[in-house]
């Protein structure tokens, strides 16, 4: 099944309201139906979603409650899911992050050599605090987890895996939205802004730079949809070639919209920090692109195709 | 190669000639069918499995452009034509060419399933014939010639005896094509052109050349212009190559003396010739479907870049396994990009502007990789040490940069994703309004 494209615009349209809003992302999706939008087209959905929370630069625990839908037997909105801390990578371990959600219980992955086992946990009974840092609106908690885990741990295999990449390809899209919204800022300012009795945007130094914002995004773009239609057995491996390329794109796309923005770029008068910032954080959680690009590298080596995607 | 094309087209153009792309899918099959005993019958197939690179086996050569000797380059010119007879002569010479000419009235989609199969033989290279002939000027002579122009080159043309060059580009107008001063002055039933052209790939095999002419100087530079079609045994018409960087000799000046071209080789109405070079340049299929498997490819791939990684003894290093992630995860999504292009292509939509977003990505690609390797090989890309995989990456180091100019400089590229994509705002052109003038006046 699929979401034809007027239908789409529509579920957009409404998801962009509601992030406008502001209010509370999880009852807003109840009301929308979100569970059935989700069930016609989990890739289109997804990609939406998490594209509208990054141009809306909206925080919420909507990542945590992705990745616990592959994992059985968890309820997202009563649980959370304890992210692996970002010099982590994708591994979990002794410290971690907690996105903005209100859940009371929190499952919480550990590593262990017959792989990932959970365990779930008050939420009252964790050590938090802010994680403040280059993105002070992201609302996440960073946790350090004492001995004292419930003794309920179960292993969950392979469906870690897919967690993680489900993850993955909804970063790169939320990614995808906060440069999306980066570069349309960087079109409208360069566009009405005149110096020299010209708008910025006519100059070549100005709309090169854009343009090869364009480019990169374009190639996030289209990696991210390939993924999303990858077969099983090379999903994870497509999730994580995608969201390489969506890090590695927020990198080149942001450096350049600052720039054109000129010194309003670097100031709290305008919205462009705000992209900056959070653009950098998604890019850490699961695997930034440099830590990404290493573990590809060395997966390329041992033999590993790129593409092993087929699409036509 | 063609040389640099100037922001592209206001007009866009319908430049494919052929049916309904959703017409006689139903005869797929059969037609694959057909195609594959043709192929079996003409051709060997390349035996499968041997994409993995083993470092130091098989041909030391990783070059973009030819840089043989002439006679080799005109051996492999003669293959070219020799295979495109083949072709022709069993219907898959135009596959969406109208039966008039010589076609097979067929979609889209059978082309390129045709290319597909096709590249699992080993078959010459026919982009010498295909690139510019038969992918730019054939259309054009489709949408713009008179009737009796059209039967006498197009079938000719698709049957590999006509090769056509592209009399574009002159030293004053390159980026700004629409800027060329080459006259072209009427005389009776005759137009008498003078003027050079530049950077004309293929003209030294052509018979043919699609010139874009000065007619009216009196009009602003868009308006003024003719074009004709140049039949290259014309007294008159004069050859030079032009010797590249990479050793090889592509592409080369065109002078024109007093050449006497028949009015009904014009292609379109007088003064109208900005509109028909639009129609060459949106025929441009950029890269699409074109993944090949020649020597770049063999390169430019996971398997020979991690082979060189290895035998470079870098497998352990950090940085130069990033490089290599970033330089492939690149090539993957142009690879992506181009399979998106081809979808939009086979809906039966022209391909936009997004289409420059695959070509920025494609010369960036190979250019990445040609530093990857330089880094890589260090000093033994400089100096003939002998050893196989080094000194060869040269020949693609030197002939990226004319990757990055031709069809189109980046420049170009850019200024039309940031108008046509992006919506930015137009640069003031300070000359489309004023008359041309002279070629003696200052045109900059």
């Amino acid at each position: 099944m699929s979401l034809d494209d007027a239908t789409v615009e529509v579920v957009r349209g409404s998801l962009r309201e509601v992030f406008a809003t502001g209010r509370p992302v999880a009852p807003a999706l109840d009301e929308l139906g979100w569970a059935e939008v989700l069930e016609e087209d989990p890739s289109i959905a997804t990609t939406v979603l998490f594209g509208e929370q990054g141009r809306a630069l909206a925080s919420s625990g909507l990542l945590a409650d992705t990745m616990l839908a592959e994992l059985p037997g968890y309820a997202p909105g009563t649980h959370t899911l304890l992210l692996p801390h970002p010099r982590l990578g994708s591994h979990p371990g002794p410290t971690g992050v907690l996105l903005a959600s209100t859940a009371e219980v929190v499952v919480v992955p550990r590593a262990t050599p017959d792989g990932v086992v959970l365990a779930t946990i008050e939420r009252s009974s964790l050590v938090t605090r802010p994680a403040g840092g280059f993105d002070p609106g992201s609302g996440w908690q960073l946790v350090t987890l004492g001995a004292a885990l419930q003794p309920d741990s179960v292993p969950v295999g392979a469906a870690w895996e897919r967690a993680v990449a489900t993850g993955r390809r909804a970063l790169a899209a939320e990614i995808i939205g906060v440069c999306t919204a980066a570069l349309e800022l960087a079109v409208t300012h360069t566009s009405v802004r005149h110096q020299y009795g010209r708008p910025l945007g006519s100059f070549q130094s100005v709309r090169h730079q854009l343009a090869e914002a364009h480019a990169a995004l374009e190639a996030a773009r289209v990696t991210l949809d390939v993924a999303w239609s990858a077969a099983e057995d090379v999903a994870a491996w497509a999730a994580t070639v995608a969201k390489l390329r969506a890090g590695a794109t927020q990198s080149t796309v942001l450096r350049r919209t600052v720039q054109v923005l000129g010194a309003m770029g670097i100031t709290l008068e305008s919205d462009m920090h705000r992209y900056v910032s959070r653009g950098a954080a998604l890019d850490a959680l699961l695997g930034g692109h440099l830590r990404l690009a290493d573990e590809v590298g060395s997966a390329a080596l041992a033999g590993a195709d790129l593409h092993p995607v087929v699409t036509t | 190669m063609t040389a640099s094309a100037p922001a592209t087209p206001a007009t866009p153009a319908s430049p494919t000639a052929s049916s309904s792309p959703t017409a006689s899918s139903s005869s797929i099959e059969a037609f694959v069918e057909e195609a594959s005993a043709f192929l079996d019958e003409h051709a060997t197939r390349r035996p499968t499995g041997t994409a993995r690179v083993v470092w130091g086996e098989g041909e030391d050569r990783i070059s973009y452009f030819g840089d043989e000797p002439p006679e080799v380059d005109k051996a492999k010119v003669d293959a070219a034509r020799a295979w495109q007879r083949t072709r022709h002569e069993h219907g898959f010479g135009w596959i969406t060419g109208p039966t008039e000419y010589g076609g097979r009235a067929l979609s889209p989609l059978h082309d390129l399933v045709y290319d597909q199969l096709e590249a699992g033989y080993d078959v010459p290279d026919t982009g010498v014939i295909s690139l510019i002939g038969l992918g730019m000027i054939g259309p054009t002579i489709l949408a713009h010639a008179r009737e009796e122009i059209k039967q006498r080159y197009l079938p000719a043309m698709f049957r590999g005896d006509a090769i056509a060059c592209q009399l574009f580009s002159e030293p004053g107008a390159g980026s700004d094509l629409a800027n060329v001063a080459t006259r072209a002055v009427r005389d009776g039933e005759e137009w008498v052109l003078n003027g050079q052209k530049v950077w004309t790939s293929v003209a030294h095999h052509a018979e043919l050349g699609m010139a874009v002419c000065r007619s009216d100087p009196s009009q602003p530079k868009h308006r003024g212009i003719t074009a004709f079609l140049v039949d290259m045994s014309l007294p008159g018409v004069e050859v030079r190559p032009l010797r590249q960087m990479t050793g090889g000799a592509e592409f080369n000046e065109v002078f024109l003396t007093d050449v006497r071209v028949p009015d009904d080789h014009r292609l379109g109405e007088v003064d109208d010739g900005w509109r028909v070079t639009m129609t060459t340049l949106m025929s441009e299929r950029a890269s699409v479907g074109g993944e090949g498997a020649g020597p770049v490819e063999r390169a430019v791939s996971r398997s020979y870049l991690t082979a060189m990684l290895e035998a470079m003894g870098l497998s352990r290093d950090a940085a130069a396994r990033r490089r290599l992630a970033e330089v492939l995860a690149d090539l993957t999504a142009t690879g992506y990009l181009n399979q998106q292009s081809l979808r939009t292509l086979l809906d039966g939509r022209a391909p936009g502007p997004e289409a420059s977003a695959s070509k920025l990505m494609f010369s960036h690609n190979l250019a990445a990789a040609s530093h990857l390797a330089a880094e890589m090989v260090g000093p033994r890309m400089i100096a003939e040490t002998g050893d196989w995989g080094t000194f060869s990456w040269n020949e693609l180091l030197l002939g990226t940069p004319a990757l990055r100019i031709l069809g189109g400089t980046e420049e170009i590229m850019k200024n039309i994703i940031g108008e046509r994509v992006l919506g930015l705002p137009k640069e003031p052109g300070t000359d489309t309004k004023a008359p041309f003038r002279a070629p003696t006046g200052e045109q900059s």
